[in-house]
């Protein structure tokens, strides 16, 4: 129930809101590392293509290089053989001068094929014979097909001519150009991937391959000849395997890859942001939601249609002392329910199903698990979905038990305000009504004594004696009045009423005898109604009332020129419909008026500032009038001054009788 | 002549309770409804007067206390012993009119204790009475010397030999000795001592003897 309780929920909502931020906020960039692994497997895929590549083509350079060697080598055996044929035919010859060399067919096949010159030579290396081909006669067939570029420089096949009985062993030479046996050797297939080039010891070029418009790209190879004494052949590959970094394709599409990876990541990360955001947005709002109910002062339900519940929220389940758990799920009649008022409840409930729950809400009062009364105010409202389809019903339930104890406690604490103020007035009172009270004690005090001292002396029995007992009497009720008068004020009980008539009580205050009358300093002009129907009234307390307005009236107007003049009116104030008549009467002054203050600003408690004991405030005078179901009001006097005045309905009896 | 009770109270029954008991009690008692009644008869009887007034505290227009500082005004202080009648709350006016010379005073409604106070009032009015006549007869034998026996007088009373006095005055020893013997006649003193105390009480009568034109 607590939410100290439940720690492992706070862990978790920690857990989840943070470690997946993490992965989250990476997820974005997965596209970009994909594409970046993926381009470094390309690339090392390409280096070590291109390092096969390379060992590849060294392997063909050599095998190539072998195949051209074989094939020269073979050639060479081959017109060597050719030569020996020459050779042995020479050694058939009977006689060296008439030998036409360039005649023999042998020779004649060796200039068609390669060889430029033949020479006989004896065993001393005299010349016996010696044929050369005729330009053009032997041109070399290939050339066309390979041109091959030379100085034309020879080498040569030697032959050994066996001896015969006329000679003695002799040689016969062949030569050959360079060129030619590079042009007549079938090089085509070499010569489209290499240049082929025979380089002399000293560096020259003897032949060569090479032309304009194709350059070798790829570092030689070089391989010297066993047939050839100072040559050397070299094969300068046209093509080499291009690093995998110069095709344009590859840079192009791994470039567009990286493009596309980027624009990926980009757009996921937007979208990852803003799912994040709503994530967060959602979160909080939930929080929030959650805290919201829960530190509702309101309890709420959710029931669906048939009464179930669906949801309560904390501050119902401390209302009622029950674990959400206990209650979710429950069908009414609810535990919380007081066992004695279940009926009732499940016709209300029922009542709350069919729709017809009161909207301005309903009382009713559950138990605590505790046992103790809850009284509550509930307010059911239809609860429906997205989809406007009605699921049931959401109960906002009230706690008005600490409202009523609060309206409860401010009614005591206005009462104890008002009986402060009551006991604060009498206070006033007391202290004003002490020193009329002791006037008629001391009177009594004053008359007893001179009677003690009179019978003492056994004086007879004279007017002024007769006259002191009579004094000693009234003064004896006077002070008896005034008594009870403060002890039903002090009471609170309700004022002995009488039938009083307002302009013999005005008569009674304004006797010139009384020293009201004398401490006035003013005159008095009174217009009184001529017949006045009389009102119940507590003659003491309304005596008090006319009294305090004269000498308010007299204060008002001390000090201020001219003769003052207070006046004092009677009347009868017809009534209304449905209304009782009243009597009214006004004291009225030619003071400065009241100043913008209304009744209640003079009615302020200690708003006198008038000495003490010298009248009682305008409140008390209020409350007194208001004690009879009489008004006090106030006003200004058109030409100047204030009229303080009151109302006390007339006597019921006497309204009946003026009403037949 | 006996002296007259005068009571002032604004309030009838009281008034005429007090005078009631007072009458009762054998006094000569006169009322009156204020202050400004009072004081009208007070002036009209002045030199002769003989008085104990009673007066209430709470009164309007003239307070109790305002009527005891007109009648101080009037030379009664220490002549007309002067009572109060005090309502509730009022005991700081009292006590500040006490401390200006009222005798005392009855808190109401204790009218009964009047009577009393009344009676020792009239027993201090009776001795004021007493002193201001003798010091109004002292003072009318002084006033009888004449102003070379003042002279004398004075200076026998502060000791001088009368060959002193003589030298001062510039007349013979045996004249000062016939005036020294006059006034200790007329004063009815025996010794320098005597006529020394009976200036003394001049002085407190508030008489300066030895003036200017006696020194």
């Amino acid at each position: 129930m607590d939410r100290a309780t439940n720690p492992g929920e706070l862990a978790g909502i920690t857990h989840r809101s943070v470690r997946p931020n993490l992965l989250r906020r990476g997820l974005w960039l997965l596209p970009l590392g994909l594409c970046l692994v993926f381009m470094l497997v390309v690339g090392l895929w390409a280096a070590s293509n291109e390092a096969h590549d390379r060992q590849a083509l060294a392997r063909q350079l050599q095998a190539d290089a072998t195949s051209v060697q074989v094939q020269m080598e073979a050639r060479l055996d081959l017109e060597r053989a050719r030569l020996r044929e020459v050779a042995m035919r020479l050694s058939a010859q009977p006689d060296p001068a008439s030998t036409d060399l360039k005649g023999l067919p042998e020779v004649i096949a060796g200039f068609d094929r390669l060889w430029n010159r033949v020479v006989w030579l004896d065993a001393d290396l005299r010349v016996l014979g010696l044929a050369d081909r005729t330009v053009g006669a032997a041109a070399a067939p290939s050339t066309d097909v390979l041109r091959v570029q030379g100085r034309g420089q020879a080498d040569h096949l030697e032959q050994a001519v066996p001896a015969t009985a006329g000679l003695r062993e002799g040689k016969v030479l062949a030569r050959y150009d360079l060129t030619d046996l590079l042009g007549s050797t079938d090089l085509a297939w070499l010569s489209g991937r290499y240049e082929v080039t025979f380089v002399s010891e000293l560096g020259e070029i003897i032949a060569t391959t090479a032309r304009a418009d194709r350059q070798p790209q790829n570092a030689p190879f070089e391989r010297s000849l066993a047939s050839f004494r100072d040559a050397t052949l070299r094969l300068a590959p046209y093509e080499a395997p291009q690093p995998w970094f110069r095709g344009g394709g590859v840079i192009a599409l791994v470039t567009g890859l990286l493009g596309l990876g980027i624009a990926a990541s980009l757009l996921l990360r937007r979208e990852v942001g803003q799912v994040q955001q709503a994530e967060t947005a959602s979160r909080t709002e939930a929080a929030w939601r959650r805290s919201m109910e829960d530190s509702a002062l309101v309890g709420l339900r959710a029931r669906d249609t048939e009464g179930r519940i669906l949801y309560v929220n904390k501050t119902l389940c401390e209302m009622v002392g029950y674990s959400q758990e206990e209650l979710v799920g429950l069908v009414p009649p609810l535990p919380f329910w007081p066992p004695e008022a279940i009926d009732a409840l499940m016709a209300t409930n029922l009542n709350t199903l069919a729709g017809a729950a009161p909207a301005a809400g309903y009382e009713t009062r559950w138990r605590h698990r505790a046992g103790h009364a809850v009284d509550v105010v509930i307010f059911e409202s239809r609860l429906v979905d997205g989809e406007g389809r009605h699921l049931g019903w959401m109960g906002s339930i009230v706690d008005i038990g600490e409202r009523k104890r609060l309206e409860d406690l401010e009614r005591r604490h206005t009462e104890a305000l008002t009986q402060h103020a009551r006991l604060n007035d009498l206070g006033l009172i007391a202290s004003e009504l002490a020193h009329e009270l002791n006037q008629p004690l001391a009177a009594l005090a004053g008359y007893s004594t001179g009677l003690k001292v009179a019978l003492r002396k056994g004086t007879t029995v004279d007017d002024e004696v007769l006259a002191a007992v009579e004094a000693l009497q009234r003064n004896a009720t006077n002070a008896g009045d005034i008594v009870n008068w403060i002890r039903r004020q002090g009471a609170r009980a309700e004022p002995v009423r009488q039938p009083c008539d307002l302009n013999a009580l005005v008569d009674e205050v304004l006797q010139p005898r009384r020293r009201l009358m004398q401490r006035l300093q003013a005159t008095v002009r009174l217009d009184r109604a001529e017949v006045l129907p009389l009102v119940m009234a507590d003659h003491i307390g309304i005596e008090q009332v006319l009294t305090n307005l004269l000498r308010n009236a007299a204060d008002a107007m001390a000090g201020r020129p001219g003769q003052p003049v207070i006046d004092v009116r009677t009347r009868l104030i017809a009534s209304d419909e449905g209304e009782r008549s009243a009597v009214e009467l006004a004291v009225c002054d030619t003071g400065p008026g009241l100043l913008g203050q209304s009744l209640d600003d003079l009615c302020a408690a200690f708003f006198s500032t008038k000495r003490e004991g010298m009248g009682l405030g305008l409140g008390i005078c209020r409350s007194i009038v208001e004690q009879h179901g009489g008004r006090l009001a106030a006003a200004d006097r058109p030409d100047g001054g204030a009229c303080i005045s009151f109302t006390l309905p007339v006597a019921v009896s006497m309204h009946n009788l003026e009403l037949a | 002549m006996n002296p007259t009770i005068f009571v002032v109270d604004d309030e009838p029954d009281v008034r005429n309770a007090v005078a009631f008991a007072l009458r009762q009690s054998g006094h000569t008692v006169r009322t009156f409804a204020s202050g400004h009644e009072l004081l009208n008869e007070v002036d009209s009887l002045l030199p002769e007067l003989r008085a104990v007034f009673v007066l209430d505290v709470r009164m309007e227009p003239m307070s109790g206390p305002a009527l005891h500082d007109a009648l101080i005004a009037r030379g009664l202080r220490e002549r007309a012993p002067v009572l109060f009648l005090s309502g509730q709350g009022d005991i700081p006016l009292v006590v500040a009119a006490m401390s200006k010379g009222s005798l005392d005073f009855v808190e109401k409604p204790h009218i009964d204790r009047l009577v009393g106070k009344v009676t020792s009032a009239l027993a201090q009015e009776a001795e004021w009475f007493d002193t201001s006549r003798r010091a109004a007869f002292r003072l009318s034998l002084w006033v009888s010397l004449s102003p070379q026996q003042k002279r004398v007088a004075c200076r026998v009373a502060q000791g001088k030999l009368n060959k002193v006095i003589a030298h001062d005055l510039h007349v013979g020893e045996r004249m000062i000795e016939e005036h020294r013997r006059k006034v200790f006649d007329k004063l009815g003193v025996h010794s320098a001592a005597g006529l020394a105390t009976t200036l003394a009480e001049l002085r407190a009568d508030g008489v300066e003897p030895c003036d200017e034109e006696a020194a």
